[in-house]
């Protein structure tokens, strides 16, 4: 059986999709049709409303034709699977909303459809998404692993672990230090020791609370983490305290 | 009454966009309109009021391709404002990294983005692609995955790098990595070869398509090139049409160019002022970076016969970039021989000022603004990406594009003639994240 696999991409920065090519020669396998990409096909035609086995969402909602293309594919797709940190939880594109950039003089812009979403959000607010891979990207081999398990009808993965159990540097199990005037180093001072834990040396690593699965490459490149793949208690948390179907439990949250 | 088609949804590039064409009754066409629909994401409002130590990872996040330049335009632009200055192997790291972008970049560009247009044509042409000519697909793969590779093994990660701060970079490069980014090298120049017997092949087929299609006359920008491939560290030079060169400091680039807005797009057109909206018009990128460049690869020399030395030629974007790959991969080993310590980073000073910057991403100039206070909090913040540079001259290659495509096909406007228009288009590999990334209409906020 071929897979069929369409990806769309909202408001975003092709990141996930570079990422989505890392994955390789995997997708390009004979198992695997891509039938709807923006970057992968030859012309955007219709046929992404025709049925699609998994349908990957990159970028959070930015403009009213976002939100039309939505619930005009999602129906016809068997899995959802929102990927990205944009696409989970709003991403850097929900910045805007922080601070109220989006005052803009759209009225001039002739195409109505392509004017500015009155709040920037992240899909499920319109749609029912199945599965989440966070990351800013997230790393291929956490894309790939979650597509092929799901052409091979497997479980789809669950990280119940995060940044810091697989992050290897030394780590002392103490409360970061105190720095005077209470602030934490950044990027601004000196190269941090590349051996020892970046939170015990006083750098604002979020390894701690992060969901795993990206190998902690930042840390090891000497990198804090900015917990790009945001909290693990959203995701692993909830099962716990309830014997509910998980597609239930999501909904309940939305 | 002009008649006006349309093509939605460009397919094969980065971002949304679509081209409106005015086509008048005796069936010639008038005006082409190129429209980013990319909703713009608002950079600068978003980058205004963050410390300056986020800016270098918050600006990596305007393009899920050329995030490297971003990152480290983003870092000089600070180091700029506060007079930092960095150790010579962070120097060299940064220029590694880029190297290895822009060598991903391109192949990512040639063999999935514009390759199966220009080795197949036509409207199926990229699922033709893997039937045909698998070892073409084959060798795009593997050269872009030795630049992710590099990417990883210098930054950690593939894609969104964000090795460089302000002040150096936050890893050094330990003996084993310089060995196994060597090992990557080693096996790219195959890879290469193979895509440039593409090239080779497409150019001296289809000569006069490569020469002609899309041609249009504008100035052109870009560092100033000498012997290797300068991507990070050069003053901008301005190339007129004329042939007549200028250097310029990225300062008097600012001063001197004009950002009109069109109330179809999102992103500003930006020119010469002193030129004017017609004639002020410059290009960015691989053609222009190859126009007085002096490298020594068969490509290059390739280059040089089939286009001569000042071209105008489109679709020699796509003709040049195959020579800069085999310039990236040669100056990165030049790099890794020159040798790297581990001193990679001085401590940054925020303190009240300006800094403008400019680097070459794989599609061209990018500049980016800043306005910092004492404690490093920016008060302003300014990007001018390479595909908002070109956006006026996307919208004259897609009306020449559309002339010629239209008149061969006697004013018949099917799928066909939209994949050859999208063709001349995608010669300038744009981006439109990157187009859009603060070129918002912003208008004042009612206090």
């Amino acid at each position: 059986m071929v897979v069929k696999v369409s990806t769309i991409q909202l408001g975003g920065c092709s990141g996930c999709h570079v990422s989505l090519l890392d994955v390789g020669k995997d997708l390009f396998s004979d198992a695997i049709t891509v039938v709807h990409s923006y970057l992968l096909m030859d012309k955007v035609t219709d046929t992404v409303e025709s049925d699609t086995d998994v349908l990957l969402i990159e970028g959070a909602v930015l403009t009213n034709e976002d939100e039309d293309l939505l619930r005009r594919i999602a129906p016809h797709a068997k899995t959802v699977l929102a990927v990205g940190s944009c696409a989970c939880f709003g991403g850097i594109a929900c910045l805007g909303n922080l601070k109220n950039p989006f005052v803009t003089n759209t009225d001039n812009l002739k195409d109505s459809k392509h004017k500015l979403h009155p709040l920037v959000c992240s899909p499920k607010a319109f749609i029912d998404v199945d599965y989440y891979i966070p990351g800013c990207p997230p790393p291929a081999s956490v894309i790939g692993d979650t597509i092929l398990a799901l052409v091979n009808g497997k479980p789809v993965p669950e990280i119940s672990h995060t940044v810091c159990d697989e992050c290897e540097r030394e780590k002392t199990h103490t409360a970061p230090p105190i720095v005077p005037g209470g602030k934490w180093k950044t990027t601004l001072d000196e190269a941090p020791d590349p051996k020892k834990c970046l939170l015990e040396q006083g750098y604002l690593c979020l390894g701690r609370q992060t969901m795993g699965g990206c190998n902690a490459s930042c840390t090891k490149a000497n990198i804090a983490c900015e917990a790009c793949r945001g909290p693990i208690f959203l995701f692993r948390g909830f099962k716990k305290f309830t014997d509910k179907e998980k597609k239930e439990v999501l909904k309940c949250l939305k | 009454m002009s008649k006006v088609v349309t093509i939605d949804n460009l397919a094969r590039l980065e971002g949304h966009a679509s081209v409106a064409l005015y086509i008048n009754k005796s069936g010639n066409v008038e005006k082409a309109e190129y429209i980013a629909t990319e909703p713009s994401r608002g950079f600068d409002m978003i980058l205004k009021g963050k410390h300056a130590s986020e800016i270098p990872r918050l600006a990596a996040r305007i393009c899920g391709i050329c995030y490297t330049p971003h990152n480290i335009v983003a870092c000089k632009a600070l180091e700029d404002a506060w007079g930092t200055v960095i150790p010579r192997s962070a120097k060299k790291i940064r220029e590694l990294i880029i190297y290895a972008n822009t060598l991903s970049s391109h192949a990512l560009h040639n063999v999935f983005l514009a390759g199966p247009g220009l080795l197949i044509g036509g409207p199926n042409a990229i699922s033709d692609l893997k039937k045909k000519y698998p070892d073409f697909l084959e060798a795009g793969i593997k050269l872009r995955a030795i630049g992710q590779d590099i990417s990883e093994i210098i930054a950690g990660r593939k894609v969104h790098t964000i090795i460089a701060a302000p002040g150096g970079v936050l890893g050094a490069l330990s003996k084993e990595k310089q060995d196994s980014i060597m090992d990557l090298l080693d096996s790219a120049d195959e890879h290469i070869s193979t895509l440039g017997e593409y090239t080779r092949k497409i150019v001296s087929q289809k000569k006069n398509y490569m020469l002609s299609f899309g041609k249009i006359d504008t100035h052109f920008l870009s560092l100033k090139q000498g012997k290797r491939l300068e991507l990070y560290d050069a003053p901008l030079e301005l190339l007129m049409k004329s042939g007549k060169k200028e250097l310029l400091t990225p300062v008097q680039l600012l001063d001197r160019i004009t950002e009109e807005e069109k109330d179809y797009s999102y992103v500003r057109h930006p020119y010469l002022t002193k030129l004017g909206a017609e004639g002020g018009q410059f290009r960015v990128g691989p053609l222009p970076r190859i126009q007085n460049a002096k490298w020594d690869n068969p490509y290059f020399h390739d280059f040089k016969k089939n286009f001569g030395e000042l071209t105008q030629s489109t679709m020699g974007y796509d003709a040049a970039r195959i020579a800069e790959m085999a310039e990236c991969v040669r100056e990165m080993k030049n790099i890794i021989d020159s040798g790297l310590d581990n001193e990679i980073k001085n401590i940054a000073r925020p303190r009240d000022g300006v800094g403008v910057a400019v680097v070459e991403a794989p599609r061209g100039i990018l500049l980016h603004y800043y306005e910092t206070d004492k404690n490093g909090i920016i008060k302003k913040a300014r990007v001018i990406a390479p595909t908002t540079f070109h956006q006026g001259s996307i919208e004259r290659t897609t009306f020449e594009a559309a002339r010629m495509v239209l008149k061969a096909s006697n004013g018949r406007f099917a799928d066909e003639e939209k994949v050859m228009i999208e063709q001349a288009i995608r010669a300038y590999d744009p981006c439109m994240s990157c187009a859009g990334a603060t070129q918002l209409r912003i208008i004042k906020r009612e206090a």
